[in-house]
């Protein structure tokens, strides 16, 4: 909301700058965005039109000459449609500086020298007006200084919550600024100047939803001439952001401005059978609003109608049938109070908001300030606009809002806030709040809570409200807490910790991606995962939470090759999300992805490049293992029918609980990313680890006795794999220490569909040294087993 | 000198070994290790020559005697070159050791910047005594927003643009949440720390994301009070923040606090004196805060005259942009690893 700075000193007399006032109104909870300082440049004099001519090269440019004071009037050219002769203009001479780029220089526009320059308000940042030429008071002083004519002023933007409804206004932060003051506050209210017959003789009110409206007042001036605002009013309005329109309108929307009060003013003879009636809309009911929009209503949404129509859409928006037009007389003026959900509700369904249903969502005041609200429209319109104000008011008031007293102990006071304060002080503080003490006894105070202040209800509400203004930072920092000796640790926190730097120190990345995916990537990398979808995506990208961390690391690896990153190895943990229906929350997983591609070691002086591929992959999962504490883990070759991964892909399990896949990813699924080298990833779902306590270790003694190594080369169908001759190496004797594949050779020797692979063995007793016998022993069996059990034999 | 014919069986190729490895330990100079090249390891070295006269022997001996002599000269070949006798120990003219050649490196990875911020900011907070608690990404309307004293048709809910995955779930907009998922597990005195991610549904720009990390507290205890609060957050600043750190509470609005705060530490880059990271305020914004609101005790089955609390909860990212001196929010997500590779 943009605050006029003067605006705010005509209602509460403040001595402090605009800076200082924008940081006292933050310390009590209305922040101020920005402080934009308005003073009229020194060069810009106020010059009068003294002729206007044609330019000799252009149609549309004018020359004129102005008296701004001089013995000689000045010759400027000037383009502004609103420019003859008469009217008092701003002038800015050579040299003036009217912005950061922008010095006025004496120049030659198509031929003929212009002396200065006629300033529009956006030209002198009053406005954002720039549809011609500023027109200052016609008594405005040729030659004056036009800084003496517009004071200086500041305009402050003040972000509010949504819990301060009652500060949309001049007079909202007026009573919060008296309050940290202490400074009294000038009321701004008008009592109208009556006559002629009563306004019940025009017009009757009757309200079918008390509920939706609780009270709702009107008024009627006679007899108005519509015309343009003048220039105080029309500048105020455009300073707040708001564009003037007539003398009418323009006093409902400063009336908005000063009271917070949204009004609406109806054309009294548009309005069928001089009659209102608050109702609900019939379901599907069309309705066409001032912007000269068609809604479609609900039977939820409140309508101001008159005998036939509708002609107003409650607290939002009027209707274009009853607009106040040039030729408008009579004015009824709505002053009311809606509920704030009922008008939340229909702002929210019709994608509205508008200025009058921000503040009806907040709460505006259903007491005073509407009678003070409409009471000053009327004058107000009356001295702008001419006519007469019809005698009373209408006030339907079909349910009325009682004043809340909410009980407070000072105790609570003390304990919540921490500090010493006495049961005076906090009355004092809620009194210059405009609350009223009503009961005072031994433990608590109650307060009466004006009806403007929608957001007190509880206890804790007044102690916020004696907290901020007895400053926060007055509050003294605790230095010590009492807390238990030792809370135990978190096992997930250690488990991501511990996965993080063993990834980290494997030489990975760690990469952070959106949990948000596309439909065309879920079905492409997870076909068969029934997805969580959103129903208000940002864009068609992000229209589902994610199956797998592959898309994410794929599209990470194909944005560091397009920049030339090469050796791409990234890990993220993250989670994945599986649907479970409408009214369960979605599976979600914890999930260690990692991803390599191109070199896992560059090439140096020293040596070739080691590039990733499977058995890289695999090295850096089974470092991870071990780092995790995992004693066993175990590979099987994956299902051939899975979409991601090509052939050489294995399913992981860790003894731990934890599994997953790894191996390379499918052409088709790297092309789709662009991506044309090999790529290696791997997923370990972590969720069973997460809640694990950890292991305690059994040490094993280490033998001090020498170790046999012995080699055997095996014979071996292809689809036998080496892990089951290993185990069955092992299991051979207790003194098969070690079993370790060291190469694999395929040849033409050999014959098709089969492999040799040479086993590392090593032999070791606990507690002796082995000898020849012992050893050639177990030899012996470890090839008479695998001969027996598997049909391989030693290659010849 | 031992002859290749003296070595018949694996084992005594274990024995060689060892004794090899102990005379390449004694090797004092260049000439030495010349020597002991040629006498092992050159053409007619007794390394290359073991396989000759082998034939007598059964072929699956032969086999498993060839591989085991193979693997013996490769290994020693390895360790001879690597040894540090072949340059360091050399006289000036023979010296072919360059150390300022690149090392031969390991690959060399690096955790994410975000989650580095996050992971100190929980440590500090472990440190004076705070559980960690994890809660869920996607929520119920009842979690995200009634329990925490958002009224359904509450202005308040514009403050955090939602995505919603149907009438009654969402993606959290905030880790509040976890707060009541704690409470309903936990009985007071509860201190814990809540790290995770959260989605809000605004347009990705240089300063917003729709996704973000976000680390919440909660203490809740007999007398917990403001003062509290403000120790803990102001011991949580000069850790993180640098010991000279101040802060400044403002009045601010959350549904779950009553009193709210927000609080601003002094700008550890300008020092106070005004800079484009601070926008010349000297000051920053780094955290929400305030104590626990009745209602949001009551929805945790906490007696809220019995017990009082305090509750807080700060950006991970906008944390980490003002301490590295970041631009771009997009940057953390990127995952471009030159970015990475800084951290």
């Amino acid at each position: 909301m943009k605050l006029l700075y003067n605006w705010l000193k005509e209602l509460v007399a403040i001595t402090v700058s605009p800076e200082q006032l924008a940081r006292d109104l933050a310390s009590i909870g209305l922040e101020v965005e920005a402080i934009e300082r308005r003073r009229i440049p020194d060069g810009v004099v106020v010059g009068e039109v003294t002729a206007v001519g044609p330019h000799p090269n252009a149609d549309r440019l004018k020359i004129c000459l102005i008296d701004s004071g001089g013995p000689q009037p000045a010759k400027v050219v000037c383009g502004a449609p609103n420019v003859r002769p008469g009217i008092k203009v701003a002038m800015a001479s050579p040299g003036c500086v009217l912005g950061p780029n922008m010095v006025v220089e004496k120049v030659r526009i198509r031929g003929v020298e212009s002396a200065g320059m006629l300033c529009s308000e956006r030209e002198l940042s009053l406005s954002d007006d720039h549809s011609g030429i500023m027109e200052l008071p016609a008594d405005s002083a040729n030659g004056r200084p036009v800084c003496e004519v517009i004071p200086e002023d500041a305009v402050l933007d003040i972000e509010l919550t949504p819990n301060r409804g009652d500060c949309l206004s001049v007079l909202g932060i007026a009573r919060e600024v008296a309050a940290k003051y202490g400074a009294p506050l000038k009321s701004p209210a008008l009592a109208p100047e009556e006559s002629g017959e009563d306004i019940t003789a025009y017009i009757s009110v009757s309200i079918e939803n008390a509920d939706a409206c609780p009270r709702y007042m009107g008024r009627l001036v006679r007899g108005v001439t519509i015309a343009e605002s003048p220039d105080w009013l029309k500048q105020r309005l455009l300073a707040c952001g708001l564009r003037p329109i007539n003398n009418v309108v323009d006093v409902t929307n400063y009336i908005l401005l000063l009271f917070g009060q949204p009004m609406h003013a109806f054309d009294h003879a548009t309005i069928a059978g001089r009659q209102i009636i608050v109702r609900n809309a019939a379901e599907k009911q069309t309705f066409v609003t001032l912007d000269d929009v068609e809604r479609t209503l609900s039977s939820q949404d409140l309508l101001v109608c008159d005998a036939q129509n509708a002609i107003a859409l409650a607290g939002v928006m009027g209707g274009a049938n009853t607009e106040i037009a040039e030729g408008t007389t009579d004015v009824f003026l709505e002053c009311a109070f809606f509920d704030p959900v009922s008008v939340r509700k229909t702002a929210k369904r019709l994608d509205m908001s508008t200025d009058s249903s921000y503040r009806f969502e907040r709460g505006v005041d259903p007491g005073d300030g509407l009678v003070a609200a409409i009471d000053t429209a009327a004058e107000l319109m009356r001295r702008l606009a001419g006519g007469t104000v019809a005698k009373g008011t209408i006030d339907a008031c079909p349910k009325p809002i009682e004043k809340r007293s909410i009980a407070l102990r000072p105790s609570r006071v003390q304990r919540l806030l921490g500090i010493t304060i006495s049961k005076d002080e906090i009355a004092a503080a809620l009194t210059g709040l405009g609350m009223r003490i009503v009961d005072e006894n031994d433990g608590a105070l109650a307060a009466e809570v004006p009806l403007f202040r929608h957001d007190l209800l509880l206890e804790a509400d007044l102690v916020e409200e004696v907290g901020r203004l007895y400053g926060y930072d007055n509050i003294p920092a605790a230095e010590t807490a009492t807390v238990p000796l030792v809370r135990p640790a978190n096992p997930a926190r250690h488990v991501f910790d511990t996965v993080r730097k063993a990834l980290a120190y494997a030489g990975l990345h760690e990469a952070v991606t959106g949990s948000m995916t596309s439909e065309k990537r879920r079905a492409l990398l997870t076909p068969a995962v029934e997805p969580v979808r959103i129903l208000n995506p940002l864009n068609p990208d992000m229209a589902q939470m994610r199956t797998t961390l592959l898309g994410n690391l794929l599209e990470t690896v194909a944005y560091n090759i397009n920049r030339k990153n090469t050796g791409n190895r990234f890990f993220e943990i993250g989670r994945t999300f599986t649907s479970r229906g409408v009214n369960e929350l979605p599976e979600e997983r914890d999930v260690v992805a990692i991803v390599l591609e191109g070199d896992y070691e560059a090439a140096t002086w020293q040596r070739k490049a080691r590039k990733a591929d499977f058995f890289v992959l695999k090295a850096v999962l089974e470092s991870l293992a071990v780092q995790c504490g995992v004693r066993q883990t175990s590979y099987k070759a994956a299902k051939s029918d899975d979409t991601r991964f090509a052939p050489e892909s294995a399913l992981v399990t860790w003894n731990n609980g934890a599994a997953g896949i790894c191996g390379r990813i499918r052409e088709e699924i790297c092309g789709v990313f662009d991506i044309e080298t090999p790529v290696y990833y791997a997923e370990m779902d972590i969720t069973p680890v997460l809640s694990r306590k950890k292991d305690i270790l059994r040490y094993v003694p280490v033998s001090r006795h020498p170790a046999v190594e012995r080699d055997f080369s095996f014979v071996m169908p292809e689809n036998l794999v080496s892990s089951v001759i290993m185990n069955e190496i092992a299991g051979v004797s207790d003194l098969v220490e070690s079993v370790e594949p060291f190469d694999v050779y395929r040849g033409d020797k050999l014959g098709e569909e089969l492999k040799s692979v040479t086993f590392s063995v090593r032999l070791r007793a606990p507690d002796r040294t082995l000898t020849d016998t012992e050893a050639d022993d177990v030899c012996a069996r470890i090839v008479e087993t695998v001969k027996d059990r598997h049909g391989v034999v030693l290659r010849s | 000198m031992a002859t290749p014919a003296e070595y018949r069986t694996p084992k005594q190729l274990d024995a060689l070994e060892q004794s090899l490895r102990a005379e390449m330990g004694t090797l004092a100079d260049d000439r030495a290790a010349e020597e002991f090249r040629i006498k092992y390891l050159g053409k007619k070295g007794l390394l290359r020559s073991l396989l000759k006269g082998l034939a007598g022997m059964p072929e699956n001996e032969r086999k498993a005697f060839g591989a085991r002599a193979n693997r013996l000269r490769a290994d020693i070949e390895q360790e001879f070159k690597q040894a540090p006798w072949r340059s360091g120990g050399a006289t000036a003219e023979h010296s072919s050791f360059d150390p300022t050649l690149p090392a031969a490196p390991l690959p060399i990875g690096s955790i994410h910047p975000s989650v580095q911020t996050c992971d100190e900011i929980c440590d500090i907070f472990v440190r004076m005594g705070f559980d960690i608690a994890y809660g869920p990404d996607v929520e119920t309307d009842y979690y995200n927003f009634e329990a925490l004293n958002f009224p359904r048709h509450h202005p308040a809910r514009d403050m955090q643009d939602t995505f919603f995955v149907s009438d009654s779930m969402l993606l959290r907009t905030h880790t509040s949440p976890v707060q009541i998922r704690v409470m309903e597990k936990q009985k007071p005195p509860i201190r814990c720390i809540m790290p995770g991610t959260v989605y809000r549904h605004e347009e990705i720009s240089a300063r917003s994301y729709c996704q973000f990390a976000q680390v919440e507290g909660l203490y809740i205890d007999r007398d917990v009070s403001m003062a509290d609060l403000k120790g803990t957050l102001l011991a949580f600043s000069k850790q993180f923040f640098g010991e000279n750190t101040k802060i400044k509470i403002r009045s601010s609005f959350f549904p779950f606090t009553e009193p709210s705060i927000e609080v601003d530490v002094w700008c550890f880059v300008c020092n106070g004196s005004g800079c484009s990271v601070c926008k010349q305020s000297g000051w920053l914004e780094i955290l929400g805060a305030g104590m626990v609101h009745p209602n949001v005790l009551k929805a945790g089955g906490i007696d809220s005259e019995e017990y009082t609390g305090f509750a807080f909860g700060m950006g991970v990212e906008r944390i980490a942009l003002m301490r590295y001196g970041i631009d771009d929010i997009r940057l953390f997500f990127e995952n471009d690893v030159r970015f990475l590779k800084q951290f």
